[in-house]
């Protein structure tokens, strides 16, 4: 018996590129690696659509979304919102937005709560604006995904948002939030890595983090030039996964399965 | 160290052993491992079983508040959704969750009203077609056109009217394939490395900051 499982040989060698990958571009910006990435619409426009709800009095929506789990394959994903809800928190804090983070809509989403509530008063004691900190801006609902939208459509509806963020991993609740958000004349910015919910957030919102744009985007608002460094990897894997499948095309256009034997392996 | 330091260090460094742990057992055949992925899989276990208490406890708190002020517009739903949770409480907790009073309860109440909002999400999702097909530009024009002739086919109709079928299976099998591969790739790569950020301990935008002395 092999001491790495059956079939893992090739994941295993490239989880270890890109651990070391990460490490390297990480260690390499620290000594003066200039990262630079693009500007993602949907981060330049929380503060603009923070600033308007302030000035119409109106309320500042933030969920992490109705999959958010800590654990299992949508973690990443959870993890990700929580860095932009870090800087949602923060810039409701400067401009003194009213500020509601709503937790439900998924079995486990209840280990949210102590996680979100430490972001948020953080934040605002960050900030300096500890005294507009209550507990009850940040809310759990419910575990049940429907209860979690009925009450998110009631109170949109009774209060119009200024401003909805719905950033996280999203499932079915999406296209009923999206809408109503669209219908409150609220302005909406979204996010989800899952490819099924994307279109509908792509759709119905105003800005959207897209796919992969979410993993970045907490290394983009820490403004750490470290932190930046590793998402060049995921531009490294693209390229590397563009040139395996133009040379795989070629191979197997010429009778040779050279490229699928390695990859499979 | 500060207290600060120790806020920020102990969770990432769990968070890292963990994430290391789980990594090494999904690809490597140690022997020691499997057991001890299965221990911290039942730790996660019980952590979500304190979550779900903790929950229900905020919920609580948050309706009895709204009773308590007398919210207009609210605080008699606060009072419906405590007795409501009370109630399940009272059947479920002796008899179990499984049991046929529970599920009898259950499918009686909680299960058509979630069937209802359910069915709401299917007029939002119309709503939401209407919104996004209007021809503004060329690139809308041609979603309009991909998306209605892909809506003509999932009809019924669709299967009599010549084109329909071929033309939608090229969009769906070809463009859109594609499109959804180079998505999944580009989360995929995304997920890998925001996964090794938080395993190298680089990634901490879900602990405290690092704040120094106090």
């Amino acid at each position: 018996m092999s001491i790495i499982r059956t079939g893992m040989i090739n994941v295993t060698v490239v989880l270890a590129l890109c651990a070391f990958a990460v490490f390297y571009l990480y260690r390499k910006a620290a000594t003066g690696l200039n990262i630079s990435i693009r500007k993602l619409a949907a981060l330049e426009a929380i503060p603009d659509a923070i600033g308007r709800s302030t000035e119409m009095g109106k309320k500042v929506y933030f969920s992490s979304g109705d999959a958010a789990y800590l654990s299992g394959p949508n973690a990443p994903m959870t993890l990700a919102s929580l860095s932009v809800l870090r800087y949602v928190a923060e810039t409701c804090a400067k401009y003194r937005a009213k500020l509601n983070v709503v937790i439900g809509g998924a079995g486990t989403s209840a280990e949210l709560i102590p996680i979100t509530e430490d972001i948020v008063r953080e934040a605002y004691q960050t900030e300096g604006r500890y005294e507009d900190y209550t507990p009850e801006m940040v809310r759990f609902i419910s575990p049940s995904q429907q209860t979690f939208v009925g009450m998110l459509v009631q109170e949109w509806a009774e209060e119009s948002p200024g401003a909805v963020m719905l950033i996280g991993a999203w499932a079915g609740a999406a296209i009923t939030l999206v809408e109503r958000v669209a219908r409150e004349g609220a302005i909406g910015i979204g996010g989800t890595p899952r490819s099924s919910q994307l279109m509908k957030m792509v759709a119905g919102m105003d800005y959207c983090l897209i796919a992969e744009e979410l993993y970045a985007a907490g290394a983009v608002m820490s403004g750490d030039n470290q932190l930046k460094g590793s998402i060049f990897v995921q531009d490294i894997g693209k390229y590397v996964g563009a040139a395996l499948l133009i040379l795989g095309s070629i191979a197997l256009s010429l009778g040779s399965k050279i490229i699928i034997t390695l990859l499979t392996s | 160290m500060s207290k600060r330091q120790y806020q920020r260090s102990i969770p990432l460094f769990i968070t890292s052993i963990i994430g290391v742990i789980a990594i090494v057992d999904y690809l490597f055949n140690l022997p020691v491992l499997p057991q001890v992925e299965k221990s911290v899989s039942q730790w996660v276990l019980v952590i979500s079983a304190f979550a779900a208490t903790l929950g229900a406890t905020s919920l609580v708190l948050f309706h009895l508040n709204h009773v308590r002020k007398r919210t207009v517009n609210q605080w008699y739903y606060s009072i419906l959704t405590i007795v409501g949770l009370l109630i399940y409480l009272a059947v479920g907790l002796p008899y179990g969750p499984a049991s046929t009073i529970f599920l009898n309860f259950y499918n009686a109440g909680a299960a058509p009203i979630e069937a209802t909002m359910l069915g709401l999400g299917a007029f939002y999702g119309i709503s939401a077609v209407y919104r996004a097909f209007r021809g503004r530009s060329t690139g809308a024009i041609i979603l309009l056109l991909c998306g209605a002739i892909v809506w003509i086919y999932q009809a019924p109709i669709g299967a009599v009217i010549p084109g329909v079928t071929p033309s939608a299976l090229w969009i769906l099998n070809v463009w859109t394939t594609a499109g959804m591969r180079a998505v999944l790739i580009g989360v995929a790569l995304g997920t890998i490395v925001l996964g090794m950020r938080t395993l190298l301990g680089l990634e901490s935008g879900y602990i405290t900051r690092q704040g120094g002395e106090e």
